[in-house]
């Protein structure tokens, strides 16, 4: 396989990140991660995939100002690299095309 | 946001210390941010329950693993050239320090390494034999201690010690006449063994076969050298040697030369068989006998087989062993070469004393040079305080600093030791010729060697630079920057101090020793040996003694001369003697000398009562005999006169006393004068003692060799001067002493260039405190003493010191002699003189010339 592998974890992971924008670090993705998925995650099984995602090229990341309700320190905020952006795509347009392969009545009926 | 409440402590802690510190602040803040959150949900207690949950969750290895430094290379190589700039740059700007360090150290270094070798040459003594461990002298302890014991214990040795794994005779001759072709030569170093002796003893064999070599009668081995010097490089093996006119052996196989560390001294070696059938095998108390070595099997105590001993010899000899009480001694193979009782054998012992007195003089010799080091390194530090200063502003930390002095040191060490290592390379041929040592080129890169060599380096690293470089580094940076340091606190005054009164002791210690040995070399040569020794020559008697006689009467240059067993200044045969009649029932050991009517007047020995040897009927065989006083005194007699006519038992023969005479030296003064009988006799006077005129002695030789050779055509003439044999026995003293002179020397030395170093940086470092004392009005006398009077009292203190010490350790010295000086104040008084002298002469040139420089000059820089 041409990219590299991405866990589902990692993906979502790198999905919030990019609903996030400009806000995303480690709480505030946990949090989303929490609302979007009605998953609780801990902080430093986010921080672990957001870590990997970086060594892998996904991500990239700069600190940012320190606040108050912190303690005085600095957050690390993340933003997607292109290398991440495409392997979402690409997944994406794998699903899509797995989904319109499947003829229609070959899934059991679900209601949603 | 309440302060009050707080993550809990140990959670807190506990990720500050796993997780990776590039990683720590964003976790801690998203920690902290979610407890806040949590506080205002949950409240405290669960928050705080989450928040240690989340920490625990931290703890795996993807947090826990350090950032790697990215590349340490640039740092690395940027500090080390910055060190060796630096470095470099020191010494060459203070090039006379360095050129003290480097000298005195390369100096030092190499009397180390060559004590070390000697050392090593010493106590290695026979020990790469692979039977070493298990291998005994059998000797013998009568009265007196004997390291030969008769052939016929060998035969009876291994007859009844069956369990002994090798059991083996060696004889060892001496000089003998070797006939090759047509031609004849005196070779010394004739000894015979029998065929277990090669497996006794492990030789590094290059032809023939160790394990028959000497089985067979007429068969013998040379040492290489002897080998070439007679076959030269074509093969020796199978070739014939005439001996001594009697046998003819074939070469069985050559052997590299003897190693100097074995006590073994022969150079060829022929088979026991040859000459087994001709001696005697019955007689424990015959005077024909050699050395006997015997391997004990592995696991076998000594103890069991010495126990049994004493039964071995009733059994063996039940008509000799009645009232004696000799007995058989087990001497370990290792204990041969330091074993100081028993002096008649072919290589003298070596005290273990003596050993470690060199060893102690390379320890003061390699501490001198480091107290140099040490000495003008720390009054140096000042000078770099400010480059320690910089450095420790930029942030380098102590251990860095630490390094790079190490490191500076280690630079000059290096330098020294590969002049050191040069130096004994050019050594080596002069240690057997000065020192009486012999030491092979192939011994320095033997591992040992090398790691002793290493390990001094790294010692010697350690101990110059470590001192050093805590004082560098120590420097409060805002105080080495902002002013101008004097002088380094009182502290390490008082060590540079202490170091200096160590150095002076150690010179003390060893200018003491040297005189010491020196009188005492004076005291051999010099003391009065009781007979004369002047323009004496010694040549055996050969075959046609009463032709000898003629010619040598009838020889304008022969002034005197005599037929005797032995000159006094040798010792050939020993006999027991009693005195029944005077209460002396024990047997002591007497020697004998089988004499002429002309010897006594011949070598002026001293009559003091009695009459002289003279012409006797050859009736009475021992008869009236001539004794020394310490044979009377052990008979119980004061006053000579009063022996005159008593009778005593010479073996079993009677005697009686015809003439007492002085005593005289006949043996090293190591030992005590013993007995002595002088006897007339005809029929044993093997060697001739002749007086020379002194005019024309090279032309007297001249005829006398002719003569002689005309008589004994089958020998070879060779002569020796009695004086030249007298020095001979004191060969290792003088040895000793040469080494003891190197050493000191080199110690003394070293000494000096640190003190010249010291001095030279006081008067740079005193410049202006002289310039302005000189505008006052100070003499140069007045500031050559200011330099010199610490110096002084610290000399004083050392002195104090050395003197016990030195005192001590020669008198255990001088002990071994039986004879030998006492130490005076005298020669305290000189040694005092003669470091003053040394150090006065080093201490003036600097501080006269710092007396002597323009003030004008010396005020106006700055």
């Amino acid at each position: 396989m041409r990219r590299s592998y991405l866990g589902e974890f990692e993906e979502v992971v790198l999905l919030t990140v990019a609903v996030l924008g400009e806000g995303a670090y480690g709480v505030a993705i946990t949090d989303e991660l929490d609302r979007q998925t009605g998953r609780s995650v801990s902080i430093s099984a986010v921080h672990a995939a957001l870590h990997r995602l970086e060594e892998k090229g996904m991500l990239t990341s700069r600190l940012g100002e320190a606040t108050a309700e912190r303690g005085g320190r600095r957050k690390r905020l993340f933003a997607v690299t292109v290398l991440g952006s495409r392997t979402l795509h690409d997944i994406r347009a794998m699903r899509e095309r797995l989904w319109d392969s499947i003829a229609p009545q070959s899934l059991p009926a679900v209601s949603l | 946001m309440k302060p009050q409440t707080m993550p809990p402590r140990w959670a807190g802690k506990l990720l500050e210390w796993c997780c990776a510190p590039h990683l720590l602040e964003e976790v801690e803040g998203d920690l902290y941010e979610r407890f806040g959150r949590n506080m205002h949900l949950y409240g405290e207690k669960t928050a705080r329950r989450l928040y240690a949950r989340e920490v625990l969750g931290f703890l795996r290895p993807q947090f826990l693993k350090r950032k790697q430094e990215t590349d340490p290379k640039p740092f690395f190589v940027d500090m080390l050239r910055n060190y060796f700039t630096v470095a470099f740059r020191n010494l060459s700007r203070n090039k006379s320090y360095a050129f003290i360090n480097v000298a005195g150290l390369a100096l030092g270094l190499a009397a180390c390494i060559v004590i070390f070798l000697v050392v090593r040459n010493e106590l290695t003594y026979d020990a790469f034999h692979a039977r070493a461990d298990r291998t005994y002298r059998v000797t013998l302890n009568g009265i007196d201690f004997n390291p030969s014991v008769s052939f016929a214990v060998a035969p009876a040795l291994r007859n009844d010690f069956p369990e002994l794994e090798l059991v083996s005779q060696y004889y060892y001759e001496g000089e003998s006449l070797i006939k090759v072709g047509n031609e004849r030569f005196r070779e010394e170093g004739l000894a015979w063994a029998d065929q277990d002796f090669p497996r006794v003893f492990d030789f590094d064999w290059i032809e023939g076969n160790p394990a028959t070599a000497l089985k067979e009668p007429n068969t013998v081995v040379l040492t290489e050298t002897v080998a070439r010097k007679y076959f030269g490089e074509a093969g020796a093996v199978g070739r014939i040697i005439g001996l001594d006119n009697r046998h003819n052996l074939r070469v069985s196989g050559v052997i590299r030369d003897l190693p100097s560390n074995t006590h073994l001294t022969f150079r060829y070696l022929a088979s026991w068989e040859t000459v087994r059938k001709e001696v005697n095998l019955k007689n424990f108390w015959s005077i024909q006998g050699g050395n006997l070595f015997a391997v004990l099997p592995p696991k076998l105590d000594i103890r069991r087989i010495e126990a049994r001993l004493p039964d071995f010899l009733v059994k063996n000899w039940p008509d000799q062993f009645e009232n004696d009480k000799a007995k058989l001694l087990m001497q370990p193979l290792r204990e041969i070469h330091f074993d100081q009782r028993y002096l008649s054998q072919a290589s003298s012992p070596r005290s273990k004393g003596t050993i470690y007195g060199l060893a102690g003089i390379a320890v003061f010799i390699i501490l001198s040079a480091c107290i140099n080091f040490v000495n003008l390194a720390t009054a140096q530090a000042v000078r770099r305080s400010k480059e320690v200063g910089v450095r420790k502003v930029m942030g380098a930390q102590r251990s860095q600093l630490v390094g790079q002095v190490l490191g500076e040191t280690a630079i000059l060490v290096a330098v020294s030791v590969l002049l050191a290592l040069a130096a004994v390379r050019l050594f080596i041929p002069y240690s057997l010729p000065l020192l009486n040592i012999r030491i092979d080129p192939s011994h320095l890169v033997e591992p040992a060697v090398i790691g002793v060599i290493l390990a001094l380096v790294c010692g010697t690293i350690l101990l110059a630079g470590l001192y050093p470089a805590l004082v560098q580094s120590g420097f409060q940076p805002i105080i080495a920057l902002k002013s101008r340091m004097t002088s380094p606190g009182g502290r390490s005054l008082t060590l540079r101090k202490g170091l200096v009164i160590l150095q002076f002791t150690f010179s003390q210690v060893l200018i003491i020793g040297t005189l010491v040995v020196a009188r005492q070399m004076d005291f051999f040569r010099n003391q009065d040996l009781g007979f004369d020794k002047e323009a004496i020559v010694l040549f055996p008697a050969g075959q046609k003694a009463d032709i000898l006689r003629q010619k040598l009467k009838e020889n304008p240059g022969v002034a005197e001369f005599s037929f005797s067993s032995a000159n006094p200044a040798t010792n050939s045969s020993f006999m027991p003697f009693s005195a029944p009649e005077y209460g002396m029932n024990e047997n002591d050991v007497t020697e004998l000398k089988l004499v002429d009517e002309a010897y006594m007047p011949m070598f002026k020995l001293e009559l003091l009562a009695g009459e002289p040897i003279a012409r006797q009927t050859s009736k009475d065989t021992v008869g009236r005999v001539v004794v020394n006083q310490t044979l009377i005194r052990r008979l119980g007699f004061r006053n000579p006169q009063d022996a005159i006519g008593k009778r005593f038992l010479a073996g079993d023969q009677p005697a009686q006393i015809r003439g007492v005479v002085k005593d005289f030296q006949s043996e090293s003064k190591h030992r005590k004068i013993r007995a002595c009988i002088l006897a007339y006799n005809t029929s044993w006077l093997w060697q001739v003692s002749v007086k020379l005129r002194p005019e024309g002695v090279p032309r007297t030789l001249a005829a006398l060799e002719r003569e002689w050779q005309s008589m004994n055509p089958d020998d070879v003439f060779h002569y020796e001067f009695l004086d030249q044999h007298i020095d001979r026995i004191y060969t290792q003293e003088e040895k000793m002493y040469n080494a003891f002179r190197l050493f000191a020397g080199i110690a003394i030395l070293i000494g000096s260039l640190g003190l010249y170093g010291l001095v030279s940086l006081m008067a740079v470092q005193r410049t202006r405190e002289v310039g302005i004392r000189k505008v006052l009005g100070a003499s140069v006398g007045s500031i050559v003493g200011l330099f010199s009077r610490e110096f002084v009292w610290l000399m004083a203190i050392a002195f104090l010191i050395a003197a016990p010490v030195a005192w001590w350790a020669m008198d255990g010295w001088l002990r071994e002699f039986a004879y030998h000086i006492s130490i005076g104040p005298a020669l305290f008084l000189v040694a005092v003189l003669t470091t003053f002298g040394i150090a006065a002469l080093t201490v003036s040139y600097q501080s006269i010339r710092a007396a002597l420089a323009n003030p004008i000059k010396s005020l106006k820089t700055e």
